[in-house]
């Protein structure tokens, strides 16, 4: 698997306004970096420039060849393929009429009709036809063409075929020269020519977002002329447009996604189904009719399973449509509300290392100046994973001050170990998942671990007011701990948690362990003191070592008079 | 104040969540819907950066650089994306020897691959035949029907590839057991192979009298047929036009064409108005440019043909041998030896002839560099097979189409390459 990257330099980074666009590639290694000079610069096509947004890609592997479609990061939809070269979807078809007459026997008889077009030998594709020449009466003559155009726009074209169609039947393919010909005469009889032409087509109209599915066809949408479109190819043929599309009641699509044999597009009112292969075979339903799908780099497959960010929260769809958010569906609206742009750009990762699903990065009310993930446990979720607790989905969040851009997969050719890496807004990829690192590689955010477990609210005494005094708590770590951490308590009511300041607070020093020395890994607080009726713990590590195992926590604490929080005097327990 | 871990009053009541313990449960997620007091116990109201792994909350990992400067800029969007390439496609070729056992004895067959690990390998060594026991002079390398054929000797052999696991060389695992005999040729040797129209057409010498019985013969999967027979000796064999053009030694002056669907034995015979043409053996010196056929001449002779007339195109000022041509990102290049030493490089564009466009001995790690006798375009590189009198050879990699840069990647990991590499096939 080679690794493709795309990089965009908005104007932040240069002095021209707009974007400057590359592409890169670099071989794939196991583990470790790449110097500088082993990522290569491919050559955007000619005409083509960057677009500052994520691409989007889809692969086809078909019949020796292997594809990888882009749409979305570039002012043309383009293609890389198995020779490595940034081509251009669609051959262009030569814009002049064929001039070809006929010459000197022996040859064919009839009328003959003669269209030229592109052909990339290299990668074996095809351009459509030229307009049709006038027809031609040839008695026992060869063709002759004349003022064969030498040069294409495609710099990938390096050939020119002629077709011919006798007596009205479909154009056959003629004779293949390299462009630089001007002229080539032909005495291939009628029964000797070739391959006949598919149907006419063109190249896929451009949008920001595709999928390979419906049987090997590449649909695109996000067209800004026909956003509510969403384009389909020809079976089978990546690059080719033949007019067939389908669309929505008129709003514009927001994603598109594939499962089993399904394609489903989705825009910010409903989510559509569209099953069979094409033209009038293809049959659209609402799979949703009034859920909105949020955005298409969002989408990500996860065991077979497709998780969805809609407008109303995350849905898996397994066939059945299930609804992940039941713990958090508040606190996503509120999010999604507040930052909408940002909820509807963003984008996705299975990440089949730690087996989450992650959303982001976005901006989050209740973190300053950095970016959150939503970050879905698949391990808890996924049947045949066989999860604990299938019902209730098991969230939390990665939370990063660097704003990264994408997160992809890789993978090694002939292994299955997968690397999870990400690309930032620094020039820099990153490798993801290293247990040994502390602080995000030098991170504002440092990696900082916060557990904050459900407040402890005990059953009360007989009367309101009767409250608790707290003692001790203790705090179950599997082993010592070895590096610096806090514990901050806030007690009081209910809502004590949203006090602005903890009512104790507690910087624990990591332990520099002897070798076989026995230290204590259960690690007691006294808590000097605190009352309230509810008791809220959170911990907090900034950088920590990936030793740093928390299995739970307990305490004591003795009955007393109803307090609204803080320290009340006297011993502890 | 000390602490008493184990001190207990009587109306202190204790309160133990500990994930996995005592039936409490492993831990949940974050949940925010309800006020913090009434979610579930083994739920959360923040887990930040962690994993949960059975019953432990842990610290996420974290990230590395996988490089050591900024791509594009320390300001640019980086957004990787894999691609899963389903066939693979390497570059092979044919040498002396075998890099690490011996550098003249039998011949090697390797190929070079970005998506392998090593990128280079060696995949067979070939040192005797058998029954008897002949040393291995020559082989040949094609594709044909989506299969690696090679001949040795007198002998046609499909190679059974199997995946090679990553960070291991081919040679290791399979040596040369991995290919199958089909069929032998007793009494001549094969100096090249194409796949065209159907079949894999194979040029013979023959051992006995080259220069009247050696003959082109095809394979179609089951039977190799005579095909024209009765020739000069045949050493090179390439495509143009839709035709299949087999070049030969300076003795017979002439190149000879079959058309795609021709009858056994149907070839059109192109002798140059003037001069004499040979051709240099293999794979690497027939080549279509721009609708004309372009054939290397041993002599240092570049020649053309437009199917009208085959005639001179260029000579190289200084030129001792001529090794290879190549068609690549729109030109036409040929690696030659100017002078008694010196690998160059020359670019034709279809209109001047730039013969000195890139000099090999200015490249570090194979200055001194003498021959060119292989190359090919893969994967949008020029790579070149560098030949050193006092040093093994190695292969040299053009960065994309900027051949003439300073810099070429120059590989030899597995050891040293041996001998002449040549017969550069993509496939």
């Amino acid at each position: 698997m080679p690794r493709l990257v795309v990089s965009h330099l908005g104007r932040d980074g240069i002095s021209a306004i707009g974007t400057e666009g590359k592409l890169w590639w670099m071989r794939p290694i196991s583990i470790g970096a790449w110097s500088s000079s082993e990522i290569f610069a491919m050559a955007l096509p000619s005409g083509v420039r960057g677009i500052r947004r994520r691409p989007s890609w889809a692969t086809y592997n078909q019949g020796g060849s292997s594809r990888t479609y882009g749409v979305g990061g570039f002012t043309s939809n383009i293609l890389v393929d198995e020779h490595f070269r940034c081509l251009k979807q669609g051959i262009p078809a030569p814009v002049v009429v064929p001039s070809v007459a006929a010459a000197a026997g022996p040859g064919r008889t009839g009328d003959a009709i003669f269209y030229w077009r592109f052909v990339d030998t290299l990668g074996g594709r095809i351009g459509p036809l030229s307009a049709p020449s006038t027809t031609v009466a040839m008695a026992n003559q060869s063709s002759l063409a004349t003022s064969l155009p030498t040069t294409c726009p495609d710099s990938s074209v390096d050939a020119i075929q002629q077709l011919c169609s006798m007596d009205g039947a479909l154009p056959r393919v003629e004779w293949t020269r390299q462009l630089g010909a001007t002229s080539v005469t032909s005495d291939v009889a009628t029964s000797a020519l070739g391959e006949a032409a598919p149907d006419d087509f063109t190249e896929m109209p451009s949008g920001i977002m595709n999928a390979i599915g419906l049987n090997d066809v590449q649909i695109v949408a996000g067209n800004q002329q026909y956003p509510e479109r969403a384009f389909l190819s020809s079976l089978g043929e990546p690059e080719h447009y033949e007019g067939v599309y389908v669309q929505t009641e008129g709003e514009a699509i927001t994603g598109i996604f594939t499962h089993d044999k399904s394609v489903f597009l989705g825009s910010k009112k409903r989510i559509y189904v569209f099953t069979g292969f094409a033209g009038t075979d293809i049959q659209r339903d609402v799979a949703k009719p009034d859920i909105g799908l949020l955005g298409f780099h969002g989408i990500r497959n996860c065991h077979g399973k497709v998780i969805v960010p809609t407008t109303q929260g995350i849905y898996m769809y397994t066939g059945l449509w299930n609804f992940l958010m039941d713990d958090r569906q508040s606190e996503w609206a509120r999010e999604y509300a507040t930052y909408r742009a940002q909820y509807e750009a963003a984008g996705s990762l299975f990440d089949p290392i730690r087996n989450v699903y992650k959303f982001g990065p976005v901006p989050h009310s209740e973190f300053d100046a950095v970016y959150v993930y939503w970050v879905l446990d698949l391990e808890k979720l996924i049947p045949e994973l066989e999860a604990t607790d299938f019902r209730r989905p098991a969230w939390r969040n990665d939370v990063r001050a660097r704003l990264d851009m994408t997160s992809t997969v890789w993978e090694l050719p002939s292994s299955g170990l997968p690397e999870v890496v990400t690309g930032s807004n620094d020039g820099y990829l990153r490798k993801d998942n290293v247990a040994a690192d502390l602080d995000d590689d030098a991170d504002a955010y440092v990696k900082t671990l916060i557990i904050e477990p459900a407040t402890l609210a005990p059953d009360q005494g007989g009367s309101l007011t009767d409250g608790n005094t707290w003692h001790k708590l203790w705090n179950y770590l599997v082993q010592p701990p070895l590096q610096d951490w806090a514990i901050e308590i806030r007690a009081g009511t209910e809502n004590c948690r949203s006090a602005q300041d903890p009512v104790w607070e507690d910087a624990t020093v990591g332990v520099v362990a002897e070798p076989d020395a026995e230290i204590e890994s259960v690690v007691y607080s006294v808590l000097e003191g605190v009352a309230g009726t509810c008791l809220n713990m959170a911990i907090i590590a900034p950088s920590p070592l990936d030793d740093f195992r928390w299995r739970g926590w307990g305490g004591t604490y003795g009955l007393g008079v109803r307090r609204l929080g803080g320290l009340v005097a006297g011993p502890g327990g | 104040m000390a602490k008493h871990p184990q001190q207990r009053g009587p109306l202190t009541p204790r309160f133990e969540r500990r994930h996995g313990h005592d039936q409490f449960p492993p831990p949940g997620g974050v949940n925010t819907e309800s006020d913090a007091a009434s979610i579930q116990p083994h739920q959360f109201r923040r887990l930040v950066n962690v994993d949960i792994r059975g019953n432990d909350v842990k610290p996420r990992g974290g990230q590395d650089k996988l490089h050591d400067a900024p791509i594009h800029h320390a300001d640019a969007e980086i957004h990787p994306w894999g691609f899963d390439i389903g066939t693979p496609m390497k570059v092979w070729w044919s040498g002396a020897g075998c890099a690490g056992e011996s550098s003249i004895t039998g011949v090697h067959i390797a190929n070079f691959d970005t998506e392998q690990e090593p990128q280079l390998q060696r995949v067979a060594w070939y040192v005797t035949t058998n029954s008897p026991p002949v040393p291995v002079t020559t082989v040949a390398v094609a594709k044909f029907s989506g299969e690696i054929y090679v001949t040795v000797n007198d002998g046609l052999r499909r190679f059974n590839l199997t995946a090679v696991p990553w960070g291991t060389e081919n040679l290791v695992i399979s040596g040369s057991g991995q290919d199958v005999e089909l069929c032998s040729f007793p009494g001549f040797k094969c100096n090249a192979m194409h796949a065209f129209d159907g079949q894999l057409f194979l040029v013979l010498e023959s051992l006995a009298n080259p220069t009247t019985q050696s003959k082109i013969v095809a394979w179609d999967g089951i039977t190799l047929r005579d095909d024209l027979t009765g020739l000069n000796t045949p050493v090179a064999i390439g495509l143009w036009r839709d035709q299949l053009v087999v070049g030969f030694a300076a003795a017979a002056n002439h190149i000879r064409l079959r058309e795609a669907g021709a009858s056994p034995g149907t070839w059109a015979t192109v002798a140059p108005g003037a001069g004499t043409i040979g051709c240099i053996p293999g794979r690497n010196s027939i080549v279509s440019y721009k609708d004309k056929l372009y054939v290397g001449d041993p002599d240092g002779t570049l020649w053309s043909y437009d199917g009208t007339t085959l005639a001179v195109a260029n000579t190289p000022a200084g030129i001792t041998i001529l090794g290879s041509i190549c068609a690549a990102f729109g030109y036409l290049f040929y690696g030659y030896t100017a002078g008694a030493s010196g690998a160059r490089l020359g670019r034709y564009d279809g209109t001047t002839w730039v013969d000195l466009h890139k000099d090999f001995t200015t490249l570090t790690q194979v200055s001194g560099s003498t021959q060119v006798p292989g190359m090919a375009l893969y994967r949008s590189r020029l790579v070149a097979g560098i030949v050193h009198p006092t040093q093994q050879a190695r292969l040299a990699l053009s960065i994309g189409d900027d051949t003439a840069s300073l810099t070429w990647a120059i590989v030899s990991n597995t050891g040293d390459l041996a001998g002449v590499l040549q017969n550069f096939v993509v496939m």
